[in-house]
């Protein structure tokens, strides 16, 4: 009974009736799905570095090095998808797009307007969720990882045989 | 004809080009309710798929440090999945039947209450049209598919269409379009509510990946860490403080 008078209030609020309203405009849903997928990661990249931390059954050197991929790609992600994600769902660009794909639905206002909401919405997710988030994330926190696990090394040593002799003195 | 003939042969690759684009166009403009189910497909397969691979080809970590970081993520995908899915399920049907059965019903509004809205409209709809016998047929079959699948885009377009080329279409225009919004309002707050869900069981999810994660890492590794521990083998510390071997200690000691 508590739980569906808070749900009752929460779902009648100004904030969620107004935002409900706004959802009915295309590029505001595509922009909230994204802000939500992206709410949904930084949260669970958080959670996760703290696990990882506090997990005795991952060895230490494994350990450090997971948590910084964690917290490199949490931050990377946030910015990476919120910055692919509006450009291209930016309306001017997605007009020129839908236009030059959907041109054989001009004589059909409605059938057009329709495919431009699932376009512009499957193309700012494929590009900000798929490539953005899973290929240039990674990319970019392996990279900030590597740099801040060897910042220290000699300019003459190879990383690898560094990462190998920290593992043999802790075996 | 014969020219249509030449001209279709001489444009062939157009003509084929011109056909994607008509189907491409059309499915799109058939693509239904994106929300959060959507958003979870896309994670899933970014997750499972393309992280791996891109940390293992661009980081430069050794092989198996490499590997436990990649790994981490397919593991974490299907967790997710399995957790995800069954919120967006179950949520959402519950919320539907709360909504419709008027939980978030308030008394200036019935803004969720799809079924409130509907009830309305059919009955409006079957008065404006009780006498047209050649339309009614068509407008039971869409009713039956309202039923069954909910107000899809094609159901819309017909009810539309025909309030459109109704005569007195105004109350029944309005009804539908209660009917419409409500439809939409239940869509989109289901999906806000179930991304709530989602983000609070985050900590479950965390646990839950946090968890099993090792355990399938060790599955994967147990070989080679058979193999490391025949080169390396630890010395164990039982021989040491067993009982036993104390008592012969001690017993060899009073002899000497």
């Amino acid at each position: 009974m508590k739980i569906s008078k808070i749900l009752s209030k929460a779902a009648n609020s100004n904030f969620m009736v107004s935002h409900i309203e706004k959802c009915k405009d295309p590029k505001f849903l595509t922009r909230t799905l994204l802000l939500t997928s992206v709410a949904k990661d930084v949260f669970a990249y958080g959670l996760r570095v703290h696990n990882t931390l506090n997990n005795d059954k991952i060895p230490e050197d494994k350990k450090r090095f997971s948590a910084d991929m964690d917290t490199a790609s949490g931050i990377t992600t946030a910015i990476v998808q919120i910055g692919t994600g509006f450009l291209i769902s930016n309306e001017k660009l997605q007009n020129s797009v839908a236009d030059k794909l959907f041109k054989t639905l001009k004589n059909n206002p409605k059938q057009f307007a329709a495919a431009k909401a699932s376009f512009s919405a499957i193309s700012t997710m494929v590009i900000a969720t798929l490539l953005a988030k899973r290929i240039l994330t990674p990319f970019i926190a392996t990279k900030i990882v590597y740099m801040q696990e060897h910042k220290n090394d000699p300019v003459n040593s190879a990383p690898a045989a560094n990462s190998e002799t920290r593992l043999n003195t802790k075996v | 004809m014969r020219i249509d003939g030449l001209n279709n042969a001489s444009l062939g690759f157009k003509g084929k080009t011109a056909n994607f684009q008509k189907g491409f166009a059309k499915t799109f403009a058939k693509i239904d309710g994106i929300g959060e189910g959507a958003s979870i497909t896309f994670d899933f397969l970014g997750k499972a798929l393309v992280v791996p691979a891109v940390i293992m080809l661009s980081s430069k970590e050794p092989k198996e440090k490499k590997e436990y970081s990649a790994f981490k993520n397919p593991v974490a995908a299907v967790i997710q999945l399995a957790l995800e899915v069954p919120i967006l399920f179950f949520g959402s049907a519950a919320i539907e039947k709360g909504a419709n059965k008027g939980l978030f019903d308030t008394k200036d509004s019935k803004r969720y209450n799809e079924n409130f809205h509907k009830d309305i409209f059919v009955s409006e709809l079957k008065n404006t049209f009780s006498k047209d016998e050649s339309i009614s047929k068509q407008i039971n079959n869409n009713l039956d598919a309202i039923d069954k699948k909910g107000l899809t885009r094609k159901g819309t377009e017909f009810f539309e269409d025909l309030i459109k080329n109704a005569r007195d279409n105004k109350t029944l225009g309005e009804k539908f379009k209660a009917y419409k919004d409500a439809h939409t309002n239940l869509y989109h707050l289901k999906n806000r509510l179930c991304f709530a869900f989602a983000i609070i069981l985050t900590p479950l999810l965390c646990y839950l990946e946090n968890k099993f994660h090792p355990i399938i890492m060790d599955k994967i590794y147990e070989e080679e860490h058979k193999a490391e521990a025949k080169k390396h083998p630890k010395k164990s510390l039982a021989p040491f403080v067993s009982i036993e071997n104390f008592i012969n200690k001690l017993q060899k000691g009073g002899t000497r």
